[in-house]
């Protein structure tokens, strides 16, 4: 569904992001780890268009070429994203947000009756179907991320990317929200990829991890072989144990 | 009036009805029927700046300027042309429509901030009025040429009241028609939801595919049109046209002033701003005619410490205090709603 061929992002003389290969198959959970500074958001931000990779990158979402298309266009496309810090449009209801991700994040051209259907629905999915009339701006911190992915659902997704969805949550609410990406797959066939710090959160819902250390890929395997992985061992010590 | 189309007509059709019956007092008085005009044609200009600025966050501070270019094509198109000045307007609309949407066109791809595109503006402003000078043989320069287009007398004789009523009652029917196509937009469209995500968060509404350079252009073109409109019923209610009546002060400055006092992002935060504004106007003009400016920027001062989110805002807070509710409740937009609960 997503590959990606030498994906690379440079600041002036910096190189974030250093030739990452990369596949989603459909229906997949995969989730991005990796020490703070790897790279892992700007890669986020090079595949939805939000910065402009260098000229070797080959992205292709679907079999269609995404890497000269603008973030509206990547979206309506199928490929949604939600941020490291949530970011709903506050001053709206919670029912407008899910309406905005439905009426405008899908490529087909649906009416207002069928938008407003799949907003609430969206809702339900994520258990905000009650707060449907909130400020979404109210919402605890928590529920505002439930509706940042109630908004990507409502656009009827292939792929979301979420950035570190679970940070700042209790464990509770963790649990609650890993259990909603499951569903995210099984229910809608919803690929997943997962940006996250937490390994609580993806050890028991990826498929497969991905490591990024100073924007290259040291390694990719399902949840064991990752844990049991030495260089990601060694990327990490420097982290936890200094 | 299909209220189910149309969120807010029915307190609209009220507010229209009050326009119309507001100048039958003093239909004699030249002076109240031009307070009047102000009045209408300054809750234009804030109207456009409502939807450009309040909904879409594009300062446009060249209002006075752009409003001149439209008052000055159709009085050159109807002149160069032999049309009528109806064939004009349309034309200095389209005209204008296409500057504004070009600059917000430019300053999207550009990601321009609210401060740049003010600023951007600004010097268009200042071109303008220099071109407005410069240009004789097309403006008659700061001497300008008299404007009394539209033939309006002809009607004023026919019904039997002076021009000005006539002016007036035009002006309100391109008010309420703006006021219309503001409903429409933003209560009742897909543009409103649009133009929300924008104004909040435009990397989000990116991400969830909303096309932000081109909602942005389609706003600074209607803010054009209604620009164009406003500037032209401007000169004409003036009768004379002349550079001085499009500077920065004496457009852009009030138009925000307007649209800041009534209450921006408000249905009809520019009316009621421009009631205040230019009654408050009139009345230092009449009665501390040295001391206008200074008083005025004084009262301004108060109204905008004390007022911040506007008049409208504030007058909602106090009547919820003494417990009468305007019927709240739908999104922040009670002022329409009470005419429909």
């Amino acid at each position: 569904m997503l590959k990606a061929a030498n994906i690379r992002k440079k600041f002036g003389g910096l190189v974030a992001i250093d030739g990452v290969d990369l596949e989603i198959g459909r229906g997949e959970i995969v989730a991005l780890i990796g020490p703070n500074g790897a790279g892992k958001t700007t890669l986020f931000n090079t595949i939805t268009g939000v910065l402009d990779p260098e000229e070797d990158t080959e992205i292709t979402f679907n079999g269609e070429d995404i890497v000269a298309l603008d973030t509206h266009e990547i979206a309506r496309s199928g490929l949604l994203r939600t941020f490291q810090i949530v970011r709903v449009f506050g001053e709206m209801t919670v029912f407008e947000n899910a309406l905005a991700g439905a009426l405008f994040g899908s490529d087909e051209s649906i009416s207002q009756e069928e938008a407003e259907e799949r907003a609430r629905e969206a809702l339900a999915f994520v258990g905000l179907e009650e707060k449907a009339e909130m400020e979404a701006g109210n919402l605890p911190i928590a529920q505002q991320k439930q509706l940042e992915l109630a908004r990507t659902v409502a656009s009827d997704p292939d792929l979301v990317l979420l950035d570190e969805i679970a940070s700042g949550l209790t464990p509770g609410e963790i649990s609650e929200l890993s259990n909603t990406i499951r569903r995210l797959r099984d229910e809608r066939g919803i690929s997943v990829f997962w940006i996250e710090h937490i390994m609580d959160a993806i050890m028991g819902t990826a498929d497969r991890i991905i490591v990024l250390k100073s924007g290259r890929k040291i390694a990719e395997g399902t949840p064991e072989e990752i844990q049991n992985d030495e260089a990601v061992a060694e990327a990490y010590l420097g982290e936890d144990h200094s | 009036m299909n209220t189910d189309r149309l969120p807010g007509a029915r307190s609209l059709a009220l507010v229209g009805i009050l326009f119309v019956i507001a100048p039958l007092p003093v239909l004699g008085s030249g002076y109240y029927i031009g307070v009047l005009s102000r009045i209408l044609l300054f809750a234009l200009f804030a109207l456009a700046l409502n939807i450009v600025f309040g909904h879409n966050d594009q300062l446009f501070l060249f209002m006075g300027g752009l409003g001149g270019v439209g008052a000055y094509t159709t009085a050159l198109v109807a002149d160069s042309f032999g049309v009528t000045p109806w064939i004009g307007l349309p034309v200095a609309a389209l005209l204008c429509g296409v500057i504004a949407m070009s600059v917000s066109w430019v300053s999207a791809r550009r990601r321009f901030t609210v401060i740049l595109i003010s600023i951007l503006t600004l010097n268009l402003q200042l071109v303008f009025s220099e071109a407005f000078i410069g240009a004789r043989d097309l403006t008659g320069g700061s001497t300008g040429f008299p404007y009394e287009l539209f033939s309006l007398s002809g009607v004023a004789d026919a019904v039997g009241v002076p021009t000005a009523v006539v002016l007036y009652y035009l002006i309100l029917a391109f008010l309420l028609a703006g006021m219309v196509l503001y409903l429409w937009l933003i209560k009742s469209s897909r543009y409103g939801i649009a133009f929300e995500a924008i104004r909040e968060d435009e990397l989000a509404a990116e991400s969830i595919g909303i096309d932000v350079v081109r909602y942005k252009a389609i706003a600074g073109f209607i803010a054009g049109v209604l620009i164009a409109i406003a500037g032209t019923l401007l000169a004409r209610e003036a009768s004379y046209i002349t550079p001085s009546i499009f500077t920065f002060l004496a457009v852009d400055v009030i138009a925000l002033i307007v649209l800041i006092v009534g209450g921006i992002r408000r249905t009809y935060g520019p009316i009621v701003g421009a009631i205040i504004v230019e009654v408050i106007e009139a009345a230092l003009g009449t009665y501390a005619a040295n001391w206008r400016t200074a008083i005025f920027g004084g009262l301004l001062i108060i109204l905008f410490l004390y007022f911040r989110s506007g008049v409208i805002v504030a007058a909602e807070d106090l009547l919820e205090d003494w417990d009468i509710s305007l019927g709240g409740g739908n999104g922040g937009t009670p002022t329409e709603a009470d005419a429909e609960s």
